[in-house]
């Protein structure tokens, strides 16, 4: 499916032009599972392959798989046993690397770190996926070394995080922070497949499971209503039960949290497949990204990755409502919604100053427009490049006067 | 096509298949008997199906690369547009950067000693287009190629900024520098787009042409990398100009190479005017403007650069393991680690071919004569065709490597005849080693010393 067109220059002598035109087709499975470290499962191992016939191959073949573990330290010391008794019982042949994957060690010298010992326990080429078991950060970084790794090397995620289960595991970046800045190395190299074991959110603490319910509030604000009324009832049952509720499967069409995380990953994939290397920088994901990564950084680490991410949401709610796309009532409802899911709506570090730097290098960034994503409804929204500074600062100073209390005035 | 076919496994019945079209601002997925949005349609595709145990999306999402090769002249006179312009194909992208005001931005890298030789050319050339430059001249060399070189020129772009998708980074050098920068822009926000300007001939036929960036690991060739093409490669023959003859040969065993795959005619004219190239450092121009293409150099040049596009862009991201362009680097990288600096790539690729023909004679694929040419033409070359430290220990270990770094099978380019070649699983050891012993016997005594 690929060709190369040649033409000659006929006007002038220098030379022959030729240009290139190469399709590569990503394909990627996410998979919702059980049980994930059940031996009896298969998946952690070979959930990955699609075509049958390789998978009957390798069920009946005798020869011992090998697998290479990235875990995050935490994660580690509450799994760990779990997952070594699974590939013991399975007579792989593995390694379990357990990292300490902060923000704050999100570097380059991580993803070598990781990449010196894959080296020594040596992996095939395309036959043996790294697998990383853990939060958002971990899985970027192990994704990035994957991504380095003879030029590609295949990598599995698995989520522990809610936060990881809606987002980073269903996207195709990886990435490290440099010179502290987010996210500034990376590739957009996906994995070859997520498994996702809702089982794990029972030992994240309350909250992180409200900063995992972020992102799943950004896409029922830029894209599902029917999601965000979801949040707006149930988010205190959700945070409650630690979306363990309905594992039996006649309750997954209501039990919020089959619904709400089914209906998260929907969106996310309707939103990230098509763009999957950004192409287009109009990226309604991109909703609560554009204040955060500064202020993340800045007060790092007092704010986890989604409660910047509603900071940065709360205050363009009230942009929104300044440029008279949201009522007084759809802002109301949706900081309610907000509290509701115990997310913070405003921080002192979250200057005007600040605004107005991550706006500045939000153009700089993206190829000198804005693309700002503001709701104009609940569950719909556009992309706006006009806003001006002086509806940005009444909007601050509204956001800060009915906010700044910590609840809403 | 039956997709869905190769997505299901026991326990799912059915599969759905969801386009995904743009409209409102938003992405919307739907079934193809759905009732069609009206909106942007993309190539990319969703399928799902469910289990007990949940739900399974599969993500299918073609991405496209589209680059040029662009073989030009006087690339760094100031009335020559190409350096800045020239990996934009759209008309009208053109004619808007054309009607900016706005001041452009580059970041260059530079290997040191090609610095020494043109930065000042480089210079003067941004100066006079108004261009804001950053020249960052460094040691590119195959001991320095590694995440360190990377993350200094990463500091050094971070700290110039550069827009992110419309001031490519230029890389100046040969396939080291071109290899490094590639690799730093590749990752600069997951994506930079960069330009490749070869200064060596093994650059300007190789390292130019393909998608592959990378860095040497753990003592290991190129371990760590990507598959990101540059936007464009601009390719200026006169760099070759202050380029040393050892490095010409260099280049040639690239060229070589790509004839004893694949194209008998550029065996014959390395054969026959191959010492000439070597002697003119390839800026022999017919004065005739009808022979232009067809003079020794610019056709040799051409034939190199189309076969090697042949097989790298079906090819980009090595789906295939089976490669033509893999001939002469198998045992090379071993060899060319082991005794850095000693060998130039090329020499050591050289070697491995010398050896590799002796094995396809040994195979019966190449009759003496056939080999009795091709290390001829390889001497002519003024290329190595032996060495000492390539011992049989040597060749088997890397023999071994390959076979566990390419899936388990050993994928051995050979000839099978002058400028043909096949792809064997099967050579034996015994084979290997007959071979061996016939390549030494002929070959050590009077080879080149190795400098």
């Amino acid at each position: 499916m690929s060709f190369i067109c040649c033409s000659y220059e006929s006007t002038s002598s220098s030379g022959t032009t030729w240009t290139v035109v190469t399709p590569i087709t990503f394909t990627y499975t996410v998979t919702q599972t059980k049980n994930l470290l059940d031996p009896s499962n298969d998946t952690l191992l070979l959930g990955h392959i699609r075509d049958t016939q390789q998978l009957e191959a390798i069920r009946s073949s005798t020869r011992p798989l090998k697998r290479f573990i990235v875990m995050d330290e935490v994660v580690y010391n509450l799994y760990g046993s779990q997952v070594t008794d699974y590939l013991e019982a399975r007579h792989v042949l593995y390694r379990v690397l357990p990292l300490p994957t902060t923000e704050e060690n999100k570097s380059m010298e991580m993803a070598l770190k990781i990449l010196e010992e894959v080296h020594q326990f040596g992996i095939d080429r395309r036959t043996e996926p790294i697998i990383a078991i853990g939060g958002g950060v971990c899985l970027d970084i192990v994704g990035l070394a994957a991504s380095l790794y003879r030029r590609r090397t295949p990598y599995i995620r698995v989520p522990t995080t809610l936060l990881s289960y809606i987002d980073a595991s269903v996207g195709a970046k990886t990435g490290v922070n440099f010179a502290n800045c987010k996210n500034k190395l990376g590739t957009y190299i996906a994995p070859v497949a997520a498994f996702l074991d809702r089982s794990f959110i029972q030992t994240i603490p309350r909250r992180h499971i409200s900063n995992g319910l972020a992102e799943m509030l950004k896409m029922a604000l830029m894209k599902h209503r029917g999601l965000f009324e979801l949040l707006e009832t149930q988010g205190q049952f959700l945070l409650d039960s630690k979306f363990q509720s309905g594992m039996v499967l006649e309750d997954d069409r209501i039990d919020p949290a089959s619904v709400s995380t089914r209906v998260a990953i929907e969106t996310m994939l309707e939103e990230l497949a098509p763009n999957l290397w950004e192409d287009d920088l109009d990226r309604l994901v991109d909703f609560g990204h554009l204040i955060s990564p500064e202020l993340e950084m800045k007060v790092l680490p007092a704010l986890l990755h989604g409660e910047a991410v509603n900071i940065d949401m709360a205050y363009m709610v009230y942009v929104a409502c300044e440029m008279g796309l949201l009522t007084e009532q759809e802002k109301f409802r949706i900081v309610c919604c907000m509290l509701g899911l115990e997310l913070p709506v405003w921080h002192q570090d979250c200057t005007f100053a600040l605004v107005q730097k991550s706006l500045c290098d939000r153009l700089q960034h993206s190829g000198g427009l804005v693309r700002m994503p503001l709701p104009t409804g609940l569950g719909r929204a556009e992309i706006f490049n006009d806003t001006d500074e002086g509806t940005l600062f009444r909007a601050y100073e509204k956001w800060c006067d009915e906010l700044s209390t910590g609840s809403l005035r | 096509m039956s997709h869905t076919s190769k997505i299901s496994d026991g326990a799912c019945d059915h599969v759905t298949e969801f386009r995904l079209v743009h409209a409102d601002c938003t992405w919307s997925r739907q079934t193809a008997d759905s009732e069609r949005i009206e909106g942007q349609l993309s190539d990319a595709k969703i399928y799902e199906s469910a289990s007990e145990d949940g739900v399974t999306w599969t993500v299918v999402s073609p991405i496209v690369f589209t680059y040029r090769v662009i073989q030009c002249e006087r690339l760094l006179d100031a009335s020559n547009d190409t350096l800045l312009f020239g990996h934009i194909s759209n008309p009208t992208e053109l004619q808007a950067l054309n009607n900016n005001s706005k001041v452009m931005k580059r970041f260059v890298v530079i290997d040191e000693t090609v610095n020494d030789l043109y930065g000042s050319q480089v210079a003067a050339y941004f100066k006079a287009r108004g261009v804001m430059y950053k020249i960052l001249p460094l040691p590119t060399t195959e001991e320095n190629k590694s995440m360190t070189l990377v993350t200094k020129i990463l500091e050094e772009v971070h700290k110039f900024g550069i827009d992110r998708r419309t001031e490519p980074i230029i890389a100046i050098g040969g396939g080291v520098c071109l290899d490094i920068t590639g690799l730093a822009a590749s990752l600069y926000r997951r994506r930079t787009p960069y330009i490749r300007v070869p200064t060596t001939l093994l650059a300007y036929i190789d390292a130019s042409v393909g998608a592959k960036t990378g860095v040497n690991f753990a003592n290991c060739k190129n371990k760590l990398g990507s598959y990101i093409p540059p936007v464009a490669a601009l390719l200026d023959r006169s760099f070759l100009c202050t380029l040393p003859r050892r490095h010409i040969s260099n280049g040639m065993a690239e060229m070589l190479k790509m004839a004893l795959m694949k194209h008998r005619q550029l065996f014959e004219l390395l054969e026959k005017e191959g010492r000439h190239l070597l002697d003119s450092s390839f800026q022999t121009l017919s004065k005739i403007p009808e022979n232009v293409h067809t003079d020794a150099a610019s056709l040799s040049m051409r034939l190199s650069i189309e076969t090697m596009l042949e097989e790298l862009a079906p090819n980009l991201w090595e789906d295939d393991l089976d490669r033509l362009v893999d001939f002469g680097h198998i045992i090379s990288p071993e060899l060319e680690m082991k005794i850095l600096p000693a060998l130039l790539h090329g020499e050591a690729v050289n070697i491995d071919m010398a050896f590799m023909v002796y094995v396809a004679h040994e195979r019966g694929f190449l009759t003496e004569e056939e080999k009795r040419r091709i290390i001829v033409c390889m001497r002519n070359l003024d290329l190595p065709v032996w060495h000492s430290d390539c011992t049989l220990d040597l060749v088997l270990k890397s023999i071994a490597e390959r076979l566990k770094h390419s899936g388990g099978r050993l994928r051995m380019p050979l000839p099978t005849a002058l400028g043909k070649a096949r792809i064997f699983n099967d050579t034996e050891e015994s084979t290997v080693c007959q071979a061996f012993k016939k390549w030494c016997d002929e070959q050590c005594e009077t080879t080149m010393k190795p400098e």
